[in-house]
């Protein structure tokens, strides 16, 4: 969960980087002179990257995530808004240089060449001619760059809410947390048999072994499923065959949802279960060990 | 008193003995009998001609109890379901003459084409088990179970059922259409016994429904599993989807009809899987979407499965909190 959290703060660190970056013009000075100067390109650039990486974020967020109509809603505008805004400047950069093109300085005559003896006089440099308007870039650019930061603050604000953990469960945290080896978990639900007198708790031990194991499969389960729901996803998955993990799943459902007087036959009934589990996910996992070892 | 066991093996054979005349259907006739052993009424949603009226006519064979129908239409009135007082000459007295709504199972066809002022005449007859006529109450027969079809696709002409009155159906079934086999089961069948509906055999009496009945309370419910129900009652009522929750009674009629599950199962305890499986017609019903969902076609089936998803069971190590 920590990797996830750093991960969602990920953008929104880029995003300030990348702004502070242009804002200070020190992304790539280009060295040219006229109205743009040198960092009205470099904040235009920066403001297209941070559009792209925005709407990345959304388009992918869109596709993964099963969200409600509102939020559906919410993300179509954010994306209007991130391709109107990514128009916007582009158009507003390619304006300025089309502007800084017009404006370009008059050619002056060339002057004739000074005759001789005549002494140099100095002439006033004649000044070009003033532009026909002014638009100021890079005080439209340093805006719109401010506003972009401060969606993205926003936007990865509401992202970080929306995805905080509720007190309601999530499809995809799953019970069994540690995924100890196989041998072991099977070797605690046999202990656990051997060393508890009561039955009821011995069957509910051996389960849980038995759902280690199957989690050390990759078949965890998940906090909304039963566990017939996990036994039927593990069949289908091909991590369970035979009988044994739907015998003990029933005896586990009696001993944890009655309160019926579990005898040694139950007990003894769960033992032999979790062994023919055992033997048959040992046999399972050295079946490919020994095809890599004949190959 | 029928023990759990017993019951459970009752409730097989008379789905067994309705299997005989409805082909195809085990689950919606399981989900009809849970619906009866937690004293429940049910209803059923689905297109004309899908064996609804077959379905309520079969299960008065098979549970020996008193049939009657009302088909509901605009011009129904009140006095019409429940019955209403009568001169008679002889006696020169008003004598009360009981509606077709004095009976143990009355299917109620079609229910959403009569004025709600009709509807509401079922209301205390199938809340209270009574019907209440010129200040006078009147028990109704034991048990008293209201099978009704509605047609979810004709709006012109029809009354939506209040929600009031939804509320107090404890399930409501969609049928469907057979597969291509079942059908084809079907017609043969059909061709075969030469003759328009099957003889069913009566498997059990109405005293021994009342005993199935109480076998019922003697299901366990661990109280762990009762947290499991309330989260998925409250769960409707914090879903951004829905804009009115399951009601408190959702949830008791949730309890009864997954001990009836249990016992379908063989079980005389309940388990998680046995709230999951009657969670959606239990409670869909009973939650109100928000309007743009009804646009958008989304049901609430389909809404209540979602969130079922995504509703915590309970852990598999009672000892352990939170991991389980």
């Amino acid at each position: 969960m920590k990797g996830q959290h750093w991960v969602r703060l990920l953008p929104l660190a880029l995003l300030i980087v990348l702004g502070l970056a242009g804002l200070r013009g020190t992304v790539g000075t280009p060295r040219w002179d006229g109205p743009l100067h040198r960092d009205g390109i470099a904040v235009g650039l920066v403001l297209e990257v941070v559009f792209a990486v925005l709407a990345v974020l959304t388009l992918r967020r869109q596709r993964s995530a099963q969200q409600g109509l509102v939020v559906r809603k919410l993300r179509m505008t954010l994306l209007s808004v991130l391709s109107v805004g990514a128009v916007a400047v582009a158009v507003v950069m390619l304006l300025s240089l089309k502007l800084h093109f017009l404006n370009r300085p008059v050619k002056l005559p060339p002057q004739p060449p000074p005759r001789p003896g005549a002494t140099p006089t100095r002439r006033p440099p004649v000044k070009a001619p003033a532009p026909l308007f002014h638009i100021p870039v890079a005080v439209l650019l340093y805006a719109l760059l401010v506003l972009a930061l401060l969606a993205a603050i926003a936007a990865s604000i509401w992202w970080a809410r929306r995805l905080r953990p509720s007190v309601g469960p999530r499809e995809d945290a799953f019970i069994v947390e540690d995924s100890g080896d196989l041998r072991e978990a099977v070797e605690s639900g046999r202990s656990a048999l051997r060393t508890v007198d009561d039955a009821r708790a011995a069957i509910i031990a051996c389960y849980l072994a038995m759902e280690r194991s199957l989690a050390d499969r990759g078949t965890a389960r998940g906090l909304a499923d039963t566990p017939d729901e996990l036994l039927s996803r593990a069949r289908a998955r091909g991590v369970v065959r035979g009988t044994a993990a739907a015998r003990l799943t029933a005896l586990f459902y009696e001993a944890r949802f009655s309160s019926h007087p579990l005898g040694p036959g139950q007990r003894d009934a769960a033992e032999q279960a979790l062994d023919e589990l055992a033997a048959a996910l040992a046999e399972e996992k050295a079946e490919p060990e020994a095809a890599g070892a004949g190959t | 008193m029928t023990s759990p066991d017993e019951t459970a093996q009752l409730c097989k054979a008379i789905v067994d003995e309705l299997e005989r005349a409805v082909v195809g259907r085990r689950r919606t006739l399981e989900l009809v009998l849970i619906g009866i052993l937690a004293g429940h009424h049910v209803l059923l949603e689905d297109l004309p001609g899908l064996g609804k009226t077959l379905i309520a006519r079969s299960f008065a064979r098979v549970l020996g109890l008193d049939f009657a129908r009302i088909q509901f239409t605009p011009d129904l009135l009140p006095s019409d379901v429940v019955g209403a007082p009568l001169y008679d000459q002889r006696s020169a007295e008003m004598v009360f003459r009981p509606g077709p709504v004095f009976t143990q199972l009355l299917l109620a066809d079609e229910i959403n084409r009569t004025p709600p002022k009709t509807q509401a005449a079922l209301l205390e007859a199938m809340g209270e088990g009574q019907v209440s006529v010129d200040g006078l109450t009147r028990k109704l027969p034991e048990p008293f179970i209201v099978l009704a079809t509605d047609n979810p696709i004709e709006y012109e002409g029809t009354y939506e059922l209040p929600e009031a009155q939804l509320d107090r159906f404890g399930m409501r079934l969609r049928l469907g259409y057979l597969s291509a086999g079942d059908e084809t089961d079907m017609l043969r069948r059909r061709v075969d016994r030469a003759a328009e509906n099957v003889d069913l055999n009566p498997v059990t009496t109405p005293a021994g429904v009342l005993a199935m009945r109480e076998s019922l309370e003697r299901v366990e419910v661990t109280p762990d599993l009762l947290e499991y129900v309330v989260a998925i009652v409250t769960a409707t009522r914090r879903d951004a989807q829905v804009q009115i929750g399951a009601s408190p009674r959702g949830g008791l009629a949730l309890v009864q009809l997954a001990r009836g599950q249990a016992l379908l199962s063989q079980r005389d305890y309940v388990v998680p899987d046995d709230i999951k499986q009657v969670a959606v017609p239990a409670l869909a019903h009973r939650i109100t979407l928000r309007p743009e969902l009804w646009v958008r076609q989304v049901s609430a089936d389909e809404v209540m499965t979602k969130l079922l998803a995504s509703v915590a069971t309970p852990r598999t190590d009672p000892a352990r909190a939170v991991t389980g």
